[in-house]
């Protein structure tokens, strides 16, 4: 049991953010880390080395996401995660942190507004910086596919970004 | 989603490979072919810098998203308690007669005590063994001394009459040994070995019954002789 709680902490924080990339609603996403957490739990002995351990988990917890997303369609409001409330950092050089802040909250606005695969892999690529071997096999798509969506995404980013920058309506 | 499966057709081909040059997962051989790309393509170095700079907005952002409450690890640590207590008693109920019910919770430190260990570890057992394999064919392939040193067979006398006999030698067993054997055998090793490996070997021995006396005695020292047969005269 120590080991499986080792395991959780070490990874809890990771999944619960690659699952925001799904799902908005708080309680959605921590019934999912949840449901994932556990289910790495029961298939423990079904982990082959033919994989990283991360890309293992991130896979179950990319299918419990998206039973979740299913189970929500209907329900699910979109109730955006209070970014502003969770970004400040005590302690920092208050204007640095505000400006910071800034383009934290304005950045993750437009993460908001991109596509689901790109959000997705911008998260891999960027945030768990995943080589894109194991991006492919964790989304189960050609490696060129890979590295096409991640040029389009952030295309696609850098045109919300400059909307938001300049006020525009975003498309 | 309708993107195209490919880059644009003015965008350098290198550019696909930036965003895993900017994140340090390349392999080295990819890794060194845009080192060098970037270093005649300005158009490039832009994209990268745009990239990092995008890359440290996401981690930022991603960064500053919120965590999952304080509780949830207590709720999921009580779920997979019950469960393992479930998978316990219900291993009970099934196999009533096993004193040590195999539980989930054998399952997983098992799991997780691979996840320790090194992945090299079976291929460094794999390379011993092939090790090993190859210093016992040499050393098979080797040719084999004779008993008696300079490997030629020597013709001193034993005395008549004398018995031959036909020995094939454990392979296990070390010069020494069959040293020993000849020793208080009092024989000699008069011829050998051929392509299967048998010596002749001379024997004082005046009369049938004492050549199956030695016989026997041959016979029972397993550690250095595998097989023994007396010579036809």
């Amino acid at each position: 049991m120590a080991a499986f709680e080792e395991l959780y902490r070490r990874y809890d924080k990771r999944v619960f953010r690659y699952i925001c990339t799904f799902l908005h609603d708080r309680a959605a996403a921590e019934e999912a880390l949840s449901d994932t957490m556990l289910a790495v739990w029961q298939g423990a002995g079904s982990f082959s080395h033919t994989s990283r351990i991360s890309t293992w988990i991130f896979g179950i917890a990319r299918h419990k996401a998206l039973d979740a997303m299913r189970r929500n369609v209907r329900r699910q409001q979109d109730v955006e995660l209070n970014a502003a409330a969770d970004i400040a950092q005590p302690g920092a050089n208050p204007i640095d942190q505000i400006q910071r802040d800034q383009v934290a909250i304005l950045t993750k606005n437009a993460i908001d507004r991109l596509s689901h695969d790109h959000r997705e892999i911008l998260f891999f690529v960027f945030f768990e910086e995943l080589p894109y071997e194991d991006i492919a096999l964790l989304l189960g798509i050609p490696v060129n596919t890979v590295k096409t969506r991640v040029f389009y995404a952030k295309k696609q980013l850098r045109q919300h970004l400059s909307s938001l920058q300049s006020g525009e309506p975003v498309t | 989603m309708t993107e195209p499966n490919s880059l644009p057709p003015h965008v350098h081909p290198t550019v696909a490979l930036l965003p895993w040059y900017a994140n340090g997962t390349l392999a080295a051989a990819d890794r060194a072919a845009v080192s060098a790309h970037l270093q005649d393509c300005p158009s490039c170095r832009t994209e990268l810098d745009e990239l990092v700079r995008v890359g440290n907005q996401i981690k930022q952002a991603v960064s500053a998203s919120p965590m999952p409450s304080t509780g949830l690890a207590q709720t999921v640590f009580l779920r997979v308690r019950q469960e393992a207590r479930q998978g316990q008693e219900e291993v009970r109920r099934t196999s009533p007669v096993m004193t040590e019910p195999r539980t989930l919770m054998a399952n997983i430190d098992r799991w997780l005590r691979n996840l320790f260990v090194p992945q090299w570890a079976p291929t460094l057992v794999v390379t011993l063994l092939v090790a090993q394999l190859g210093v016992l064919l040499w050393t098979l392939s080797q040719p084999v001394p004779s008993v008696d040193v300079g490997g030629s067979i020597t013709s001193r006398g034993l005395g008549s009459p004398t018995a031959r006999l036909r020995v094939e030698f454990q392979p296990s067993a070390s010069m020494q040994q069959v040293q020993t054997l000849l020793q208080d055998m009092h024989g000699r090793v008069v011829d050998g070995p051929n392509a299967e490996g048998v010596f002749i070997m001379e024997i004082p021995a005046s009369d049938p019954a004492a050549i199956e006396q030695r016989l026997q005695a041959l016979q029972s020292r397993h550690e250095v002789i595998r097989h023994v047969e007396a010579l036809r005269p």
